[in-house]
């Protein structure tokens, strides 16, 4: 993505925009999410749905507590330490950069 | 993608925002008498604040959340078991601990980098995502499957890590509740504070319940910087917002996004305002090649 301008103002647009947006649409769309919800998956055959659900507000509040499922979620939090490793793998650098201002105030946050 | 989904995230986030129909009569009451007592306990901000017995302070209302962290953690805690119950977490071990190193990385960029982060994937195909206070995030794997890089997921954690520094939640609950009943929010590592649940109700409401508008464009502002900082590409969220704002209004998928967020194309408005060339010399990286990919 890209922030564009020009005398009629300013918007977005998507580098590679061609190649990335079929890779989208191939990957998620056809294989992956339409796949699910015909209760199929890939290869044609007919699979388990009982993964196919959404989250509404009423599934929201009629939530019940869960946890067993919470100290599963939480067994899978990682130090700082872990994270740097992690990040130094990928060859991400932690740089300084400071906060954006609210587009109003212009007078920054931080 | 594109349209599928992914911002969602984004927004979906959020919040819990601990709604008000959990309060009961006989609470506010309570709160009442507390404030008529000006009774005086210590808060995070610094403030003095009622002994458990006494109520509470709410001196400290309007400004800071009032929550020490210590309760903040036990109110997430309750916050992210409720929705846990409602969208387990999806069986890949491997996803969850990426997201985890992934979002540990980015909040290590925030101010707030010594809270015990959790981040996880959830059994959902709507597109959208959830902070809870304390540190708890989770994206649905409908908008997981629509990310096609690191950076994307990036973005859409910076944007819950955002919800969390900023306490928005618990600001609402503040406004809300307007009391820490009677300084019995104690954290509890192990099941259910009944005090708590009264307070943020049963269930996982609070995450179905709507921001202020600004609240979710200040997150995304802070969340492509959060990006950058990690040395990701921080246009990995406006990515996102670009794709959401494709799938249509009438998408299931997107009715709780849509319901509790501003739309993907006013969200990318207010932050190309606010962007306004100021990232121009700040690349990145994008990581496609490392992003975990959902098994079939």
């Amino acid at each position: 993505m890209v922030q564009v301008k020009s005398a009629k103002g300013s918007g977005w647009v998507r580098m590679l925009s061609v190649r990335r947006g079929e890779a989208r649409k191939g990957s998620v769309d056809a294989a992956g999410l339409l796949g699910l919800a015909s209760g199929r998956a890939g290869t044609g055959h007919v699979v388990a749905t009982t993964g196919i659900r959404g989250l509404s507000e009423e599934d929201l509040k009629a939530a019940k507590y869960n946890g067993a499922e919470l100290k599963k979620a939480e067994s899978f939090g990682v130090t700082q330490a872990e994270a740097r490793k992690f990040a130094g793998a990928g060859k991400l650098v932690a740089r300084k950069v400071d906060y954006l201002p609210a587009p109003e105030t212009r007078g920054g946050e931080r | 993608m594109a349209h599928t989904i992914k911002s969602a995230l984004l927004s979906g986030i959020l919040l819990l925002c601990f709604g008000g129909t959990a309060i009961s009569a006989d609470l506010f009451q309570d709160l009442k008498k507390a404030v008529e007592q000006g009774s005086q306990n210590k808060t995070e901000s610094g403030q003095p604040r009622s002994s458990p017995s006494k109520g509470i302070d709410l001196g400290a209302l309007g400004s800071l959340t009032g929550f020490s962290q210590e309760e903040e953690v036990a109110i997430g805690r309750q916050a992210a078991g409720n929705i846990l119950g409602a969208a387990p977490l999806v069986k890949d071990d491997r996803l969850q601990q990426y997201v985890n190193r992934v979002g540990r990385w980015i909040a290590s960029q925030s101010e707030r980098p010594d809270l015990e982060w959790h981040f996880g994937v959830i059994e959902s195909n709507d597109f959208n995502a959830f902070a809870a206070p304390g540190g708890y995030v989770f994206v649905t794997k409908g908008l997981y499957r629509a990310l096609q890089s690191e950076s994307e997921l990036a973005g859409v954690l910076a944007h819950e890590i955002g919800h969390v520094i900023k306490k928005h939640h618990l600001k609402i609950l503040q406004q809300t509740r307007l009391t820490d009943m009677g300084g019995k929010l104690l954290a509890e590592r192990a099941g259910e504070n009944e005090q708590i649940k009264k307070l943020i109700g049963n269930g996982g409401e609070i995450f179905a319940r709507s921001l202020d508008k600004k609240a979710e464009f200040e997150v995304d502002r802070v969340a492509v910087i959060l990006a950058a900082r990690a040395g990701y590409d921080p246009f990995g969220l406006p990515t996102v917002l670009q794709d959401l704002g494709h799938v249509a209004k009438d998408d299931n998928r997107v009715s709780l996004l849509f319901k509790t967020h501003p739309h993907p194309d006013d969200r990318l408005t207010q932050l190309g305002e606010a962007i306004d060339g100021r990232l121009d010399g700040i690349k990145g990286l994008t990581l496609e090649n490392r992003f975990y990919r959902m098994r079939p």
